[in-house]
């Protein structure tokens, strides 16, 4: 096992792998439904959006940051791709576009306020997140909107060659993550930021630059999950995606990521998607009431973040999950 | 100057020793410290004068030997236990609570008084008498975090003497003050001598230790070498004894400096005062060793030639600039990043293609800088936290061989490293001076300084002192040009003293000081203002609005914000955030609402509810201290854990208030219903416990500097399990008088009140970075949220706009603040 913080592989893996694995096979003893492929890859569907937040979540949360907002964002860029290509008569791939340039701006914004005026990442995205889910209101003027065209329905229910096109630009996204964060110029950036802001910036990482365009990926990310969850429901709300930073967050920290930063990988992020979908999925197969899955999703939340933090400390042999070194008071 | 006949021994050291991550800081020592004396404490930096009186003052903890008060051995494990044996000290970089008054912090030491009430007036008077006995003018109320350097160490000096110790710590207590001053601080000191105190006198300055100690002791690398009587001294034996003779050690001899210029500084002048007037100029391949004492400003200087301190000046740099900080650990070592990525962070440019890195460049390149520099670690993939640290510091200095750098600045770049990875680290030196680099070289090692440079560069309280050529000068003499000067007319130019001219820097600070007070005292005002002009403006677009039945409406629908935004003040104020406030709403509500329909009465409801709301802040706080997680990470899982209990509980059906719980946003004593009395009644409980507690104090103190707070005994996790428990309580108050107001409670009560409330706390002046909140403010801030929602169907504007306007309003209210603390001196960076 290598001991860097920012290694792809690790015993974290093996464990969230074998962890996985354990509980495919519970379920599919107790549930009939769980063994057919066909109901699986339907369920698989809903965790789309989820699955494409926590990478750019994980870039976040290594740079020692949170974003609140991306849920916020996903319902502002649907509502306005929807509206922009029904109302407004945009043809419906340069609404995409355009929703995809709403998404990053939204998220550099967040990032921007952070670094001109000083304000803790939480902070910014608790009141962006109220922002974005108002203008998201704004825009979609109390109303359903649907009317998307044949093409663009195709991500979010064709299949290519049997293979979902959502699961395409899942796999593509997480392609792209893995290879900037573990192979690029720009993870090395943010592993380093995230581990010491201040050693970071005296080694000549542009530690300001980077925070506002871990943001906008974020926010990109968020975009982009907003095209799927509008391709594949044909409509778009201003309430769309309720809660889901908090999916994204908790897929972050069962991958293993330390919310004090600099801690995590992106193979730990999927296989942590990968636990909480199958558990979800499983739990809603068995008809478990989503309260129940609420409850179980937040004290996950917590355990897991608390042995981060043991796991880091032990590691770095002092206390860098300690409270006086997070997200709040940067 | 004569001590008593028969001294009577306070304190006694025996064989103290004590090391540093395997280096050896004291070696034995032994020190009898008498009662009635002034001892003075002298040596070169790093001799380990700093170390033994913060094991006297209980800041650590020797590893040898025992110290013994009154003859018998004692344990001092802790500021406080130092505190209770009568030992007070003055650091020279004191740790004050930076939101607080001089007045408070003067306390730091004493404790404030344990009275009901805190009495302020006494607390004021007490400290402007100590003030005034040190002959400074600063006034009791001055914000810490505004005041100078010399004035913070004037505040700490207070806080000395009026904790009446009986052994009297003083670090460098003449360095900042004027001369008048200094002459003040001996009469005291003479006093306090006379009725038997003991102080244990650390100075550079060897006239003024001359003059005033009965005894003084020379430590030189961890031990004591010459321990006499002041009256058989003089300055030159304390010289001798200071720097000593040393085993000439081998130093690496870079070959002659090119005549190129590669750095030219002129009149370069630090914006903090650190430095200025500083004019220098270094050649391609030369070493330039830039010696000083601690707080000569050597390295900040080191920092603004590398770009990271502002400072006003001519910097005329032909190539890239390296810089190498002191604190490798704190400013250059990415823990839990391997070796290979620690070498090549600054060096992307090299092994990037595109927006790839080159593995196999990037290898070769991590592999060659650790070959040359022959680090000694398993392999370049290990994390750079399990090297030593010589070989933690060799791989700094390959991070930036990795640039290839024309121009190399390095802040004692061998502090705190073996004998061997020295020795490797000054070859390399001398390698790059011979390979054409310029390298400033920071140190106070004198013999590293006199043996590796072309040319010594002495620095002393912010100025060049003296330059001296290779072989031009010996120890004894770098050293005394680094000395500060015995009293004379320059000596009025203290490091501080380099703002505006006249009115000298004191006075002006104290007057910005005054103005941002004046600002903060406003924040209330400013707020009133503002909540007066929207009722007028609504009004006269509705006269309806200022009708009573309607502003009886609006202060109903702020009560609840408000309760919750006093409690979410106080553990902003400790440094910690809640955002599971609105789920522990809707859980309060369902018990106030279940326990009224059960037929309890309201007054058991609103009790329930509050106990209630404890609990589960209590909670909150147990899981952040347990987990040692952040309290961001902690509530937002019990947002959700707390919101799947409610629906679980009530099974999503809604829930009807009874009229006994109605009643209570309804009608109340003079016509003002219960819930505006509970808020008003909350908020002057808060006005009492933030002002005039010392558990209210507390909080502030915590979140305001925790390493202060733990220096002087605040317990940090009592004080944030309060602070979390009685904002559940506030909130369990809150959730009865929320719902009173709309009737029912519902799947999504409660939903978005977080933002609200911590909006709320944040427009009344609360920090979110901890240290400040009041109860006037939160108060305010609720009145002004709960206004604009009341006001927004005035003016016809869509209810979706109010949470964009509250978001907005929190993050321009904390814009707007960022940017008067830029315009306000003195202010944390």
């Amino acid at each position: 096992m290598s001991g860097s913080a920012s290694s792809p592989w690790g015993s974290r893996q093996t464990v969230l792998l074998a962890a996985a694995l354990v509980l495919a096979a519970f379920f599919a003893v107790i549930s009939e439904e769980f063994r057919s492929p066909s109901v699986l890859l339907d369920q698989s569907c809903n965790w789309v959006e989820v699955g494409i937040l926590a990478p750019a979540m994980l870039v976040v949360i290594l740079i020692g940051g949170i974003d609140l907002s991306v849920a916020s964002i996903l319902a502002l860029v649907g509502v306005s791709i929807v509206r922009l290509h029904a109302e407004a008569g945009l043809p419906i791939w340069f609404a995409a576009a355009a929703g995809l340039a709403i998404g990053a701006a939204a998220g550099a914004l967040n990032g921007w306020i952070m670094v001109a005026a000083r304000i803790p990442d939480l902070v910014v995205t608790l009141a962006t997140m109220a922002i974005y889910r108002g203008l998201a209101q704004a825009v979609a003027q109390n109303r359903v909107h649907s009317g998307l065209p044949e093409s663009y329905r195709f991500l979010g229910d064709g299949l290519v060659a049997g293979v979902p096109a959502q699961w395409l630009v899942l796999i593509a996204v997480w392609a792209v993550l893995y290879t900037a964060v573990h192979h690029g110029r720009f993870g090395r950036t943010i592993y380093g930021t995230g581990s010491s802001e201040r050693a970071a910036r005296l080694a000549r990482v542009p530690t300001a630059r980077v925070r506002v365009m871990a943001y906008a990926l974020s926010g990109l990310a968020a975009a982009v999950a907003a095209i799927l969850f509008t391709a594949r429901s044909n409509t778009a709300r201003s309430d769309d995606a309720l809660g889901f930073e908090l999916d994204a967050i908790t897929c972050v920290v069962l991958g293993g990521a330390s919310i004090a930063g600099g801690r995590g990988s992106v193979p730990g992020v999927f296989l942590g998607f990968v636990g909480l979908g199958l558990l979800r999925t499983g739990l809603d197969l068995k008809g478990v009431d989503e309260i129940w899955q609420r409850l179980t999703t937040g004290a996950m939340l917590i355990a897991v973040a608390a042995l981060n933090e043991r796991i880091a400390a032990a590691r770095t042999g002092r206390r860098r999950g300690s409270p006086a070194e997070s997200p709040a008071s940067r | 100057m004569t001590s008593t006949a028969s001294p009577i021994c306070l304190c006694r050291l025996r064989g103290v020793g004590k090391s540093f991550a395997g280096l050896r800081a004291l070696w034995g020592v032994d020190l009898d410290l008498h009662a009635g004396e002034i001892h003075a404490l002298v040596g070169e930096n790093g001799a380990g004068k700093s170390t033994l009186i913060r094991c006297l003052a209980g800041i650590i903890q020797p590893e040898d030997g025992e110290i013994l008060f009154d003859g018998r051995a004692v344990e001092l494990t802790s500021p406080r236990a130092a505190h209770r044996l009568g030992v007070a000290a003055a650091h020279q970089a004191p740790e004050l609570f930076l939101w607080r008054s001089a007045a408070e912090n003067i306390f730091n030491v004493r404790g404030l008084p344990a009275d009901p009430f805190i009495p302020w007036k006494r607390v004021e008077e007490e400290s402007r008498e100590a003030l005034r006995r040190l002959g400074s003018e600063i006034p009791p109320r001055a914000e810490a975090g505004l005041l100078s350097a010399s004035q913070r160490q004037v505040v700490a000096l207070a806080g000395a003497l009026i904790a009446r110790p009986r052994l009297l710590i003083l670090d460098e207590p003449t360095a900042s003050l004027s001369e008048g001053e200094s002459e003040r601080l001996f009469r005291v000191l003479d006093e306090l001598r006379r009725g038997g105190v003991c102080i244990l006198y650390v100075s550079h300055r060897l006239g003024e230790v001359l003059r005033i100690a009965d005894r003084v002791t020379v430590l030189r690398d961890g031990r004591v070498v010459r321990s006499d009587r002041a009256g058989a001294l003089d300055a030159d034996a304390l010289v001798e004894a200071m720097v000593g003779r040393r085993l000439e050690a081998y130093y690496p001899r870079a070959p002659e400096h090119g005549a190129e210029t590669v750095l030219e500084v002129e009149d370069l002048g630090d914006e903090r005062g650190a430095f200025r007037g500083v004019r220098l100029a270094l050649h391609r391949g030369e070493i330039a060793g830039l010696y000083g004492l601690v707080g000569a400003g050597r390295t900040e200087l080191g920092q603004a030639l590398a770009g990271f301190r502002r400072a006003r000046g001519v910097v005329r740099a032909r190539g890239s600039v390296a810089y190498l900080p002191e604190d490798r650990i704190r400013d250059a070592n990415l823990p839990g990043l391997s070796l290979r990525e620690n070498l090549t962070i600054a060096a992307l440019d090299r092994i990037a293609v595109g927006p790839l890195i080159d593995r196999r460049r990037e290898r070769s390149l991590a592999s060659s800088l650790r070959e040359k520099l022959d680090i000694r670690a398993p392999g370049i993939e290990g994390s750079i936290d399990t090297l030593s640290g010589g070989n933690q510091q060799k791989a700094l200095l390959g991070r930036w061989l990795a640039t290839e750098p024309e121009i190399l600045i390095l802040d004692e770049p061998t502090q705190g490293i073996d004998v061997g990875a020295r020795a490797e680290i000054h070859r390399l030196i001398a390698d790059l001076a011979a390979g054409g680099c310029g390298i400033l070289l920071i140190s106070s090692d004198l013999s590293e300084v006199l043996g590796m440079s072309h040319r010594v560069i002495v620095m002393r309280e912010g100025r060049i002192a003296a330059c001296f050529a290779s072989g031009e000068a010996g120890e004894e003499d770098v050293g005394r040009a680094a000395l500060p000067e015995e009293r004379g007319p320059s000596r009025r130019h203290s490091p501080d003293a380099s703002g505006p001219p006249p009115p000298a820097r004191g006075a002006w600070s104290d007057r910005a000081s005054a103005r941002l007070a004046r600002f903060l005292g406003q924040r209330e005002a400013a707020l009133a203002a503002v909540i007066a002009a929207i009722i007028i403006a609504t009004g006269w677009r509705s006269s309806r609005f200022l009708a009573w039945e309607s502003l009886r409406d609006v202060a109903c629908d702020t009560a609840p914000l408000a309760l919750a935004a006093l409690g979410q003040t106080l553990v902003i104020a400790c440094g910690a955030i809640d955002i599971s406030i609105g789920s522990m709403l809707a859980l309060c509500a369902a018990a106030a609402a279940l326990m009224a329909n059960a037929g309890c009465g309201a007054a058991f409801a609103v009790a329930g509810a509050a106990a209630l709301g404890s609990l589960l802040g209590a909670v909150n706080a147990a899981i952040s201290t347990a987990g040692r997680l952040h309290p961001i990470i902690t509530t937002l899982g019990t947002l959700g854990i707390y919101r799947a209990l409610f629906l679980e509980w009530t099974d999503r059906r809604w829930l009807y208030l009874p009229d006994t719980l109605l009643d209570l946003a309804r009608s109340g004593p003079f016509g003002v219903p219960v819930s505006v009395w509970g808020a008003l009644i909350a908020a002057g409980l808060f006005f009492h416990f933030l002002g005039g507690t010392r558990a209210g104090r507390a909080c502030l103190k915590v979140g305001d500097n925790p390493r202060a707070a733990l220096a002087h005994g605040l317990r940090i996790e009592s004080t944030r399990w309060l602070a979390f428990a009685i904002l559940g309580g506030c909130v369990g108050l809150a959730a009865v008088f929320y719902t009173a107001r709309y009737g029912t409670v519902q799947n999504n009560t409660g939903m978005g009140f977080e933002l609200q409330v911590i909006a709320a706390a944040v427009l009344g002046g609360a920090h979110v970075a901890g240290g400040r909140g009041t109860a006037a403010g939160a108060l305010l801030g609720a009145a002004l949220i709960g206004l604009l929602a009341s006001a927004r169907p005035v003016w016809g504007i869509h209810e979706r706009w109010q949470l964009v306007g509250v978001g907005a309003l929190m993050l321009g209210a904390l814009a707007l603040e960022t940017a008067i603390a830029r315009l306000s001196p003195g202010r944390r960076p």
